[in-house]
Formats: structure tokens, sequence, C-alpha cells
């Protein structure tokens, strides 16, 4: 079992790559759980509800037409784009959306932050919807 | 352009240009997603919400830029365009929406300079498009054309004007021209902004889709003697809706 360096991971929203603007790339699962210890239980127990996929990244700006910065802002209020997440930045196993009706990953927020002392970047949240599945190639 | 640095980056409020007094600039875009799972859903779902924005401008306090500021507080649908990274050059990305001042904080504190700070709440999308014209303009001209792509039907052009400075005696009528190649053959008018004469102003257009050119020009006329105005015209694609 191999330790692994974050430094290659590979995003893609939509049918774009954006590895080449991002600098970070966190994906939550949540999944609720309800409690439903009874008198017999020695231990507190409970049962999983539905999973819940959220990711947040962040990144430099570029507002080149074809930068995270434009394809990011093109998917707010559009509905659900296809994601795939790549933590290795190859295809060994990796987290994907589909977009299909309510099955896709839709932008939850957007930031643009521009000091005068530092770089233009970006910060995102988004909002996985109905699956996200987790392949091998 | 590639990754940027935003030292060189603008804000223009309604007839200001405030970049030699606000030192950061933050757009924040909210997008309420409502959860809508249902028992056969495999993982929570989602729905797509309406969206907001907000831009926070850090400033440096000047009686001038003070002035202005309190006056919006009691006005609405301020006009707020930002040029990110690159000073506002045509052809160049640009920010751009209509808002309302919500915050205007005035820290001061011995030793350090006088900070005025402001939060716009948008009230129309914002929209992120190209700078059509940035300078000064002396007498009537056409200007480059720059490809925004088609308007569908659920679609409108928005488009900003901002005159920073204004001739006493003279006219100035600026027209975003369209059309289907960068050629400019057949110029179709898609905007039309207001005359402007004496006074600095901004100007906020909304034309509706479906439009099929994809290219998008200015054209200025101008009227009188020794004119000169300083302008700034921005142009996007945004959804239909609230105009």
């Amino acid at each position: 079992m191999a330790r692994t360096f974050g430094g290659n991971a590979d995003f893609t929203l939509g049918a774009t790559a954006l590895e080449s603007w991002l600098n970070s790339i966190t994906m939550n699962v949540d999944v609720p759980v309800s409690e439903i210890t009874a008198f017999s239980d020695t231990y507190q127990n409970v049962v999983a509800g539905k999973k819940n996929v959220t990711l947040e990244l962040a990144g430099v700006l570029d507002t080149t037409s074809a930068a995270a910065d434009a394809i990011i802002f093109g998917c707010i209020g559009k509905g659900v784009a296809t994601m795939t997440f790549k933590p290795l930045g190859s295809t060994t196993a990796y987290y994907q959306t589909s977009s299909s009706g309510l099955t896709g990953t839709l932008v939850k927020s957007y930031s643009i932050s521009l000091p005068v002392g530092d770089k233009g970047s970006f910060t995102a949240s988004l909002q996985d919807s109905a699956s996200t599945v987790r392949k091998t190639a | 352009m590639g990754r940027t640095h935003a030292k060189n980056s603008e804000i223009f409020v309604d007839e200001f240009d405030f970049s030699g007094l606000v030192n950061a600039i933050d757009i924040a875009i909210e997008n309420p997603v409502a959860e809508v799972t249902a028992f056969s859903d495999t993982d929570a779902t989602f729905v797509d919400g309406k969206p907001s924005f907000s831009i926070t401008l850090n400033g440096l306090y000047s009686t001038d830029y003070d002035a202005e500021m309190f006056a919006d507080l009691t006005s609405s649908n301020r006009l707020l365009t930002v040029s990110p990274g690159d000073s506002a050059t045509a052809g160049g990305v640009a920010y751009f929406g209509q808002g309302d001042i919500t915050s205007r904080p005035i820290t001061s504190n011995i030793g350090e300079a006088i900070l005025l700070n402001t939060t716009w709440n948008g009230n129309k999308p914002l929209t992120r498009g190209k700078i059509l014209y940035r300078g000064i303009a002396t007498a009537s001209v056409a200007g480059t054309g720059y490809h925004l792509g088609a308007v569908a039907s659920t679609e409108q052009l928005i488009a900003f004007q901002h005159v920073m400075s204004a001739t006493a005696g003279t006219t100035l009528i600026t027209i975003i021209e369209s059309d289907s190649t960068s050629a400019f053959g057949i110029a179709s008018t898609a905007v039309t902004f207001t005359t402007v004469s004496t006074s600095d102003i901004a100007e906020r257009k909304a034309t509706a889709g479906a439009m099929t050119d994809t290219w998008y020009r200015t054209h200025m006329e101008i009227t009188g003697a020794s004119a000169s105005y300083d302008i700034l015209v921005v142009a996007g694609i945004a959804p239909l809706g609230s105009s």
C-alpha cells in the first residue's frame, strides 16, 4: 500500500480539465446517520442515510476563455455537469458524476479574490447530486 | 493571459474609476441549491437555486470617494465593473453587475491609513463578458470587434457604459453593433445607449435574445468641437429573467 503525494491530481468539470489552475481539491462525503438505539443495545446504535458529496476547489485566476474561471462561472445556475476527480492524476481510481436528469455536479458558490499584493485567485464549492461513483480503470 | 497577479485590477462604480483608492476586490456568487432527495436516489440529490452575488471593495478613505459611497447609500441600482488582474483594455475580461450598497464601514486607527470598505449586493445577474471599449474618444469611431457568441432565446445581451468624463457642448451616442463575422460587413444595432452630453454618467442596457450574431463592437457618434469622453463599455451574455 503506497502513501501518496498530492501534487498530481486531475479534475474535470464538464468537458474541461481544470488541474492547470487548481491548487487544492477537497472532496467531502457526509453520511447522515439516525440513532436507533434500543433498550437491548449495549452501545448506542445508528443506521446510515444517503451519502452527500461536496467538493471544495481553490486555484489561481486566469481569465482566458478555456481556463477554470470561465468554465466554473459558466456552470452557475446551468444545472448539472459531469465531474471527474482523480486524486492520483492517473486512472487507477477516481470519482465521477455523469450528467443526466438530476444526476451530476452543481456549482454552489464561486468567489474571486483580487488583492493588490497577491495573485488573483478563486474558490468554488460544488455539490454532487444523485450519484457519485468510484471507478477503477 | 495566463495565471495572473491581481496588482493591476480595476474597479469602476457608475461614472467613477476608483482603482486608485481600492486595494482588494472580492466577488462572491452563491447558488442556494435545494435538496430534493427521494427514496429511489443513490445519494443526496439537489437542484439549482437562484444565484446571487456580492462585491466587496477594500478601499482607502478620501473625501470624494466617501462622498460618492455615502450618496450611494440612498441610491439604488449602482453599476459595478471589475477588470480582474489586468488593467482594463479592450478585449479583456470583465465582471459586471448592478447592485445596492449594503455596508460601508470607515475604520480610523492611530498610525494607520483610514479605510473605507464597501459591500454591494447584486440585484441583477452578474455577467462575465468582455471590454468592448476603454479609452478617451474625441471623435466618431468604430471600435474593434470581439467575439461574445450568439444569444439564445433564454439569454440576454447585457451592456454597461461608464462615462467618467464628458465635454460640455458636445454629445456622445454609443451603439453596440453585432454581426456574424469580425468584418462587420452587415452590422446590426444590438444596443443604443442614451445620448451623453455634459454629465458623467453610467448606464445599463439589456437586449433579449435570440440573436444569432456572435461578434460585437462599439460605434461612437461624437458631435461638437474639442470633444473628449473617458469611456468604458462592457458587454456579455446573461440568463434571461429580470432585465
